[in-house]
This record gives C-alpha cells, sequence and structure tokens, in this order.
C-alpha cells in the first residue's frame, strides 16, 4: 500500500503534536498516599501515632512552603521544617474538639519513608477525633490512611482532600 | 471502615485518577480490537492482565522480587507501545497464531510490568499486616479496571457510530479497522513518547 506524501505528512504532524502534548502525564503515576498507624496503650494512658510520609512528597512541600531555603542537606532546619509541617496537618482531638498535645517520640528514615512518631496522653474520655491532612497542599489525589488500634478493636480511616477530622472511637 | 475496604478504595482510586494514564492507555490498546460482542474474549484478557499484576504485586511486596523501579517506568510504556503494535499488525486474528487466542497471554506478561509498577509505592508502605491491605487494593484496582474499560466501551461505541456517519456508501474499508488503527497509532504515538522520556539510559 503506497500512502500518498501529503497524507505521511498529515499524519507525521498530529504524531508530533501528540507527543508534544504528552509531557504532563510522563512521570510514572505514583501513589500520593500516607499511612498512620493510631494504638492506644491502655497500660501507660497514652496514644502513639506514627506518621509515614514518603521523603520526596515532603521534600516538595518543605521547599514550596520555604521557598526553597530548606532541604534535606539543610539538617536541624530541615527536621524543624518537616516536624512542624506533619504536626500541622496530623492531629487527634478530645473531648469538645480540643487538640491533645503531640510529643514527638522520633523520627526514623526507611528505604523512601519518613516515618514519624507522636505520643499524646489519652484524655482517657469516649470521643477522640483524628485528622490527617498531610500533603493535601500539594496534591489533588491525596489519599491518607489512618488505621487505628482502640481497646483491641482495628479499624482504618481513609482522609481526602476537604474532609473534616473523623471518629475514632 | 475495615481494613479491606480502605485499601480497596486506595486500589480504587489510583486506577481511576486521570494521572493513571498510563494504565489507562493500556486498557485501551488492549481493548481497541474488540466489538461489544467479544465481551468473553475481552474478560479473558483483563482476567490474564489482572492475574500477571496481581503476581507481580505479591512478589514485589513481600520482598521476594526487587525490580529497578527505572527500568519497570521504562518498560510499562513499552507494553503500550506493543500492544499498538500488535493491533496494527494483526488484520485478520482468525488466521493469526494459535487463532489469535494468545492475547491472553501476552496480557499476563505484560500485566507483570504493570504490577511491579504498582508495587514499587506499595512496598514501601506496606511494612507490617500485608495481606488484608494487599487484597484490598488488587481488588480495588479490578474494580476501577472494569469502571475504565465500562467508559472506554462506551467511547468506542461513540466512535464507531462517528465513523460508520463519516463513511461514503462506496467504501470497502470497515469500519472497526479504522478504530483500530486510529487507536493504535495514537496509543503508539502517546506510549513512544513516554518510553523516550522515561529511559534509562
Amino acid at each position: 500500500m503506497v500512502v500518498p506524501l501529503a497524507r505521511f505528512k498529515v499524519g507525521v504532524q498530529v504524531a508530533l503534536l501528540i507527543a508534544a502534548m504528552t509531557p504532563r502525564v510522563a512521570a510514572a503515576h505514583p501513589l500520593h498516599t500516607t499511612i498512620t498507624e493510631i494504638v492506644e496503650d491502655r497500660a501507660h494512658g497514652k496514644i502513639r501515632a506514627t506518621v509515614r510520609v514518603f521523603m520526596d512528597d515532603l521534600e516538595t512541600v518543605v521547599r514550596k512552603s520555604t521557598h526553597g531555603r530548606v532541604s534535606p542537606a539543610s539538617g536541624a532546619a530541615w527536621d524543624a521544617a518537616t516536624q512542624a509541617y506533619v504536626k500541622s496537618t496530623f492531629g487527634l482531638r478530645g473531648h469538645g474538639g480540643a487538640s491533645l498535645p503531640l510529643e514527638s517520640c522520633g523520627v526514623k528514615r526507611t528505604a523512601d519513608l519518613l516515618w514519624f512518631c507522636y505520643e499524646a496522653t489519652d484524655p482517657g474520655v469516649t470521643p477522640l477525633d483524628a485528622f490527617a491532612f498531610t500533603l493535601f497542599d500539594l496534591y489533588e489525589d491525596q489519599v491518607n490512611v489512618v488505621q487505628a488500634t482502640m481497646g483491641g478493636a482495628r479499624s482504618s480511616l481513609l482522609f481526602t482532600r476537604g474532609d473534616k477530622p473523623k471518629r475514632l472511637r | 471502615m475495615s481494613e479491606f475496604l480502605t485499601f480497596l478504595q486506595l486500589g480504587f482510586r489510583h486506577i481511576v485518577d486521570l494521572e493513571a494514564m498510563d494504565h489507562i492507555l493500556f486498557l485501551v490498546a488492549l481493548a481497541a480490537i474488540y466489538r461489544f460482542r467479544d465481551l468473553k474474549r475481552v474478560l479473558w484478557v483483563i482476567t490474564a492482565f489482572t492475574v500477571g499484576h496481581s503476581v507481580t504485586l505479591a512478589l514485589a511486596v513481600t520482598g521476594i522480587l526487587t525490580m529497578p523501579s527505572a527500568i519497570i517506568e521504562f518498560l510499562i510504556p513499552v507494553t503500550i507501545v506493543a500492544t499498538g503494535i500488535e493491533n496494527l499488525l494483526v488484520r485478520d486474528r482468525e488466521r493469526a497464531a494459535w487463532g489469535g487466542r494468545y492475547r491472553p497471554v501476552f496480557a499476563g506478561v505484560f500485566g507483570l510490568v504493570h504490577g511491579a509498577g504498582f508495587a514499587n509505592y506499595l512496598k514501601a508502605l506496606f511494612v507490617d499486616r500485608l495481606a488484608v491491605p494487599l487484597f484490598g487494593f488488587n481488588v480495588g484496582i479490578e474494580l476501577g479496571q472494569i469502571v475504565v474499560l465500562a467508559l472506554i466501551a462506551v467511547a468506542f461505541l461513540v466512535l464507531d457510530g462517528s465513523i460508520r456517519r463519516l463513511r461514503a456508501p462506496s467504501a470497502s474499508w470497515e469500519p472497526l479497522r479504522v478504530r483500530v488503527v486510529a487507536v493504535s497509532l495514537l496509543v503508539v504515538t502517546v506510549g513512544s513518547a513516554w518510553a523516550v522520556q522515561r529511559s534509562p539510559w
């Protein structure tokens, strides 16, 4: 079959146009998510939360919020900025919506993830809410999972952009 | 909400998101050659794709298999291009090798590559309890694929109708072949551009 030159040229132009329009989706499709594990420690009256965040996402959001001044190479400034960001986007609320003060119990890194550990004193009252809004300011498709073990029962919460704090118990 | 439902939602949202265009485009390439009445064949192909990506997902998340993500991200568009080229080259499926019934095998092998793509993210997250989150995520991916395929089928119906209306009564070409060629050229072009951009070399 012989393709006329004019048609071939149009075909090549269309192909080049399509190829030029593809860079936006050229990057691999990442899973924009964080996973938080919340465990109630009744024996010590504590609630422990571990927030797992992808390192590259955190770097992007911290660079953005500090106008590029803070990066993982910034040492203490990086530690302070990441702690401040995670604590501003994750939290626990007790009776009447009062925030429970979170104390850091360390940060560790495994592969591409940073794990932020927090502890709060369990107020011991029945209602307890959680919010996990981490990276909602960066990605529209961000989905954050919270897995909780409360009184021996496991439950899960899913947070997407626009959500409000949700009931843990 | 149960852990299973949570991860089902995570998998579903991951695949119906427009950012998942590489996986959606692969489904478009796979479905491009079928008519509405070929539903059974489509189901075989999609099931094979599902089995393929479930296998690598499970192997990678459990740490049995480790794959360099740069290679996997490059191979995903390669599977799109290969499927598009196969669509273009095989005109008569009845007379193709195995009567054209090799396509589920083909989809299963390419599914292995796509599963490895998901696995690179999940492996980092599923560090403690694996079985329920992994199963839920996989079911969510499958449900998402069914929704995407239903939308693709509607789009093909509209496209086929437009082709029929544009066709001159004396034209010898088949509307299905025009759809296959048009869709396959599109996926080959886009897939090639992605392959070049993601090339690790």
